[in-house]
């Protein structure tokens, strides 16, 4: 039982005196101190190894004492109760060997853990140290390299050159004896030179800025004492617009058109430069204008980011068109064919005033994506005029400009080039769209300087001025004796159609006094017409009968005699005379084809007609032609041999002077009237 | 091969010529000229061509020359004229080959002789009372035949100078038509055969007793008439070319491109090369080679 407790008890510091253990802390403080035990001091003594062996020789006797008891147990109990004793004894000492040897063994270890832990500390002190000695010096070297690399901040400021140093410094400064020999001292001599100059210097600056303040001030005080005369001048250009009237110069008009004119595309800028020009140096009647609208002309040209946004605006807004509703294909077509006809907003205003008061207005437009020029005319007359119905197309804005020079019908584009892009687009030619746009013809696109060759596209063709410039006075030209002599024409019609040929005095003297003949109708017929007649044909083989012509029907008659005359009208009147073909209706019908007379009759009114001429610039001449035809007829009729099959008197007595009455192979009769005797004659 | 040339009157203007139907006719009178056709002048001889134009004068150019640029005429003769007041017209000429002389249509109703070795107007025959038209040479006597405006036909000698026979052609009812006039346009003769027309229809004569044998009936009046072998070709107005037989029939009437027939000229040399070419109221001169139809026409460019 003992020894079971024992085992039980812990292992417990135990007193040598014997007294237990247990004691309170406070008495174990300073018992602690007492507390030594033996094993301490035998440790030191006893050899491990040997206690080692007493271990095991003590752990061999226990085990054969336990054998023992165990046999002495098994054989039985009373007997052998006394050796069990005494082995039990004897295992007891054991067990107190046995604990022991614990103990050294503990105490052993414990002052061998407690050796190792002193050692283990002073290493751990000392290593440390060392660090600490490491950590240090790496410290210190940095701060040694810190120091090194220290650059003072006097190195970042330029100091002048040594050599302007010792020249402009002042001697109290520059200490020239010490410095040169110091360096450090003659860095701190520059150093403080800089520095006095350094205030100086900014002393300047101050200064500069306070006059800079003034002056910024008196500016601001000009410039808005500038901006308010900006008002006032503009007032005194107003004030001086009726003075500009008076005097007859308006630079405010001209410089309004200038500024407008930047706007237009070059052809037509070139056209109202030149016109401008010509109508300054030569021609006072012709007034340049240019109407329509700028900012249109403007957006044209938007800078590409706002056309771009405008793309996309316009991608979007189409976008939703097309998804709204489809557009058909006629209008698609119909959308581009707008598109490539489409107009420049700006167009320039010609007006051609003639002596007589009439003005002759002309637009010239510019087509943008075809670079051709079309013009549109019309006409003002001073007086109202009485409308003769033949007349009716002679002032139509269609056909008033037609064939200016000859050929140049206006019609088709002049623009080779322009045929490619009709194909894309389905227009056949220009003629169709020439009511609302103009007529294209060449001699406006020579004023705008556009130059088209012949059958050859070009790729651009840019407005020259020098081209235009050389057929401004020609055209100006033509175009006033145009409007001129469509306007006597307009006159002499409504005389014409009344029955009365209008002769002026001075041509008097190409007829005799009394003619019989008169001129009883007056007519326009169209082509188709005129080409029917069975008597122009030679005409119109002969080329000189075209549809840009104009073509009028008179009949003149005497007695049962009836003159038919078909007059093809060149639009080139009066440079170009009018084409007579007659036809007699007088006891058979007679023309040029089988009867001689009749084709000297006609000769005489279109071969001989510079004599008809009459005054300059020769607007008489169709009426002077028809008051010949009339003063022929009578020759004619008058000189026809009296057929003595039929009964009775002539119808026509002779009352024309005539020398012969027939001449030449052809027996032609006198046509030819000579003045002032009166009498006629053969050529 | 003949040669063809045409001289045109350069006082027309040009853009008018064709209006003016120049009638260039070959181997008579024109009113704007005319020229004799090389057929009826030897080949190997550079003969003159004498020219006139409805002036009073005759111009001649040589043969050779006048295919040249810058040609001018060789000479050029004005017959004496009466009056100032009025320069008359030559009508027509006639050249005789043989004897190097020229008749002369004159205007003022006189036939003139211009001889071509001298120069001289040799004879001046008058009789005629208004102007004369045409002339055409007897082919063995030197006999004058002239048709003029009065509607006579005289037969004149030039070894006497004076009239021999006067045939009053619209007294005659068988061909005279009044409505149309009594004027001689076209004459030919040959051998004792004439053929004449104009206002009258045309009619075969005989010479010697100056009898009409054959009216033609064509409607219009004819211009220019010849014999050729057995037929009368006649052309006048209306465009077609006439081929009448000698009993009167109409053998054939031919299409022109003129309008009216002023002239007509034959190559009278080879046989074999039939060649007549034909020019009116037309800028067109017609050339056949058979008679039966036109074989091409000649233009000016």
């Amino acid at each position: 039982m003992s020894s079971e407790s024992s085992k039980k008890r812990k292992p417990k510091v135990i007193r040598t005196d014997g007294a237990p253990a247990e004691g309170k802390r406070g008495k174990g403080d300073t018992d602690q101190d007492v507390r030594y035990y033996s094993e301490e001091s035998e440790v030191d003594l006893r050899d491990p190894i040997k206690d080692y062996e007493l271990y095991r020789e003590t752990c061999q006797e226990l085990q054969r004492l336990m054998a023992e008891i165990q046999e002495l147990k098994s054989r039985g109990i009373k007997e052998n109760a006394s050796e069990i004793d005494e082995r039990r004894v004897q295992s007891c000492v054991h067990f107190m060997t046995l604990k022991k040897l614990n103990r050294l063994a503990h105490i052993r270890l414990k002052k061998g853990r407690d050796q190792t832990h002193e050692a283990k500390q002073k290493v751990d002190a000392y290593h440390l140290q060392l660090q600490n000695l490491l950590y240090e010096v790496m410290h210190l070297q940095k701060e040694i390299t810190k120091c090194l690399e220290f650059k003072s901040k006097h190195e970042e400021i330029e100091l002048v050159s040594l050599e302007e140093f010792y020249k402009e410094a002042p001697p109290e400064i520059s200490r020239p004896a010490i410095t040169l020999t110091e360096p450090h001292q003659q860095t701190l001599a520059r150093l403080d030179w800089e520095l006095e100059q350094r205030k100086r210097l900014a002393e300047k600056y101050k200064e500069c800025l306070t006059s800079k303040e003034k002056i910024l001030k008196e500016i601001e005080v000009k410039k808005e004492y500038l901006s308010s005369l900006q008002p006032r001048l503009n007032s005194i250009m107003q004030a001086s617009l009726p003075v500009q009237e008076y005097l007859f110069m308006p630079f405010d008009q001209a410089h309004k058109q200038y500024e407008t004119a930047r706007h237009l595309p070059p052809p037509l800028y070139v056209l109202f430069v030149q016109a401008s020009a010509y109508g300054q140096a030569c021609d006072k009647k012709l007034v340049v204008a240019i109407e329509g609208s700028v900012e249109e002309a403007k957006a044209l040209y938007k800078p590409p980011e706002d056309s771009q946004d405008d793309e996309s605006d316009s991608d979007a807004e189409e976008e939703q068109t097309t998804k709204r509703r489809r557009p058909t294909l006629g209008v698609q077509l119909d959308d581009k064919r707008k598109e490539m006809l489409k107009r420049h907003p700006l167009s320039v205003t010609l007006d051609l005033k003639c002596k007589d008061d009439n003005v002759l207005h002309l637009t010239f437009h510019y087509l943008m994506n075809l670079n051709v020029m079309t013009v549109k005319a019309k006409v003002t007359t001073a007086m109202e005029m009485t409308t003769a119905i033949s007349a009716g197309d002679l002032l139509s804005p269609d056909s008033l400009l037609n064939c200016l020079y000859p050929g140049d019908h206006g019609r088709k584009t002049p623009n080779p080039a322009n045929q490619f892009q009709f194909d894309k687009v389905g227009i056949l030619t220009l003629s169709d769209y020439v009511t609302e746009l103009g007529h294209p013809y060449v001699w406006v696109q020579k004023l705008g300087g556009l130059h088209f060759p012949k059958d050859q596209p070009q790729h651009t063709v840019a407005a020259d001025n020098s081209l235009s410039a050389s057929h401004m006075e020609l055209t100006v030209k033509l175009l006033r004796s145009r409007l001129q002599s469509r306007l006597a024409l307009h006159k002499q019609f409504a005389s014409l159609e009344h029955g009365v040929v209008p002769v002026s005095s001075e041509c008097q003297q190409l007829f005799p006094t009394k003619i019989v003949s008169r001129l009883v109708k007056w007519t326009a017929i169209p082509y188709e017409d005129y080409a029917e007649l069975p008597y122009t044909k030679d005409v119109i083989e002969a080329g000189l009968a075209e549809d840009t012509h104009l073509y009028y029907m008179a009949l003149i008659e005497r007695g049962t005699a009836k003159l038919q005359a078909a007059v093809v009208l060149n639009p080139g009147y009066s440079t170009l005379p009018p084409v007579f073909s007659l036809c007699l209706n007088w006891k058979g019908e007679r023309n040029s084809s089988n009867d001689d007379n009749i084709r000297a009759m006609e000769s005489e009114v279109n071969v001989y007609y510079k004599e008809l001429w009459g005054p300059k610039p020769g607007y008489q001449l169709l009426t002077n032609q028809l008051q010949r035809l009339c003063m022929v007829l009578d020759v004619y009729l008058e000189t026809e041999p009296h057929d003595p099959s039929v009964e009775g008197p002539k119808e026509f007595p002779q009352e024309k002077m005539c020398l012969r009455l027939v001449r030449g192979p052809l027996r032609l009769k006198p046509f030819k009237f000579n003045y002032p005797q009166g009498f006629f004659s053969h050529r | 091969r003949p040669r063809l040339l045409v001289g045109l009157d350069r006082a027309a203007p040009p853009e008018r010529q064709r209006r003016r139907n120049p009638r260039l006719e070959l181997g008579r009178a024109g009113p704007q000229g005319g020229t004799q056709n090389s057929p009826n002048l030897p080949q190997n001889s550079p003969r003159n061509i004498p020219k006139f134009t409805l002036k009073w004068e005759i111009r001649a150019w040589s043969w050779a020359e006048l295919g040249r640029k810058g040609c001018r005429e060789l000479w050029t003769r004005r017959p004496p004229c009466r009056s100032s007041l009025e320069v008359p017209e030559i009508n027509g000429l006639e050249v005789n080959q043989r004897d190097h002389w020229v008749a002369l249509a004159g205007g003022d109703g006189a036939v003139r002789v211009l001889d071509l070795e001298s120069g001289a107007f040799t004879h001046e025959l008058r009789g005629h009372q208004d102007l004369v038209h045409v002339v055409a040479l007897r082919e063995q006597l030197p006999q004058v035949l002239s048709g003029g405006e009065d509607g006579t036909v005289r037969l004149w000698d030039l070894r006497t100078g004076a009239q021999v026979q006067l045939i009053e052609v619209h007294k005659y009812q068988e061909c005279s038509r009044p409505q149309l006039g009594k004027w001689i346009r076209c004459l030919a003769t040959e051998s004792d055969w004439m053929v004449c027309g104009g206002g009258p229809a045309l009619t075969l004569w005989h010479l010697r007793s100056g009898t009409p044998t054959t009216v033609f009936g064509l409607a219009q009046p004819q211009h220019h008439a010849l014999f050729h072998q057995d037929l009368v070709l006649s052309g006048g107005v209306g465009p077609a070319l006439h081929l009448l037989q000698l009993s009167g029939d109409v053998r054939g009437k031919v299409p022109v491109t003129p309008a009216a027939l002023r002239s007509l000229c034959l190559h009278p040399r080879s046989p074999e090369h039939q060649v007549l070419t034909v020019a009116g109221n037309s800028p067109k001169i017609d050339v056949f080679t058979n008679l039966g139809y036109r074989a091409f026409s000649l233009s000016f460019t």
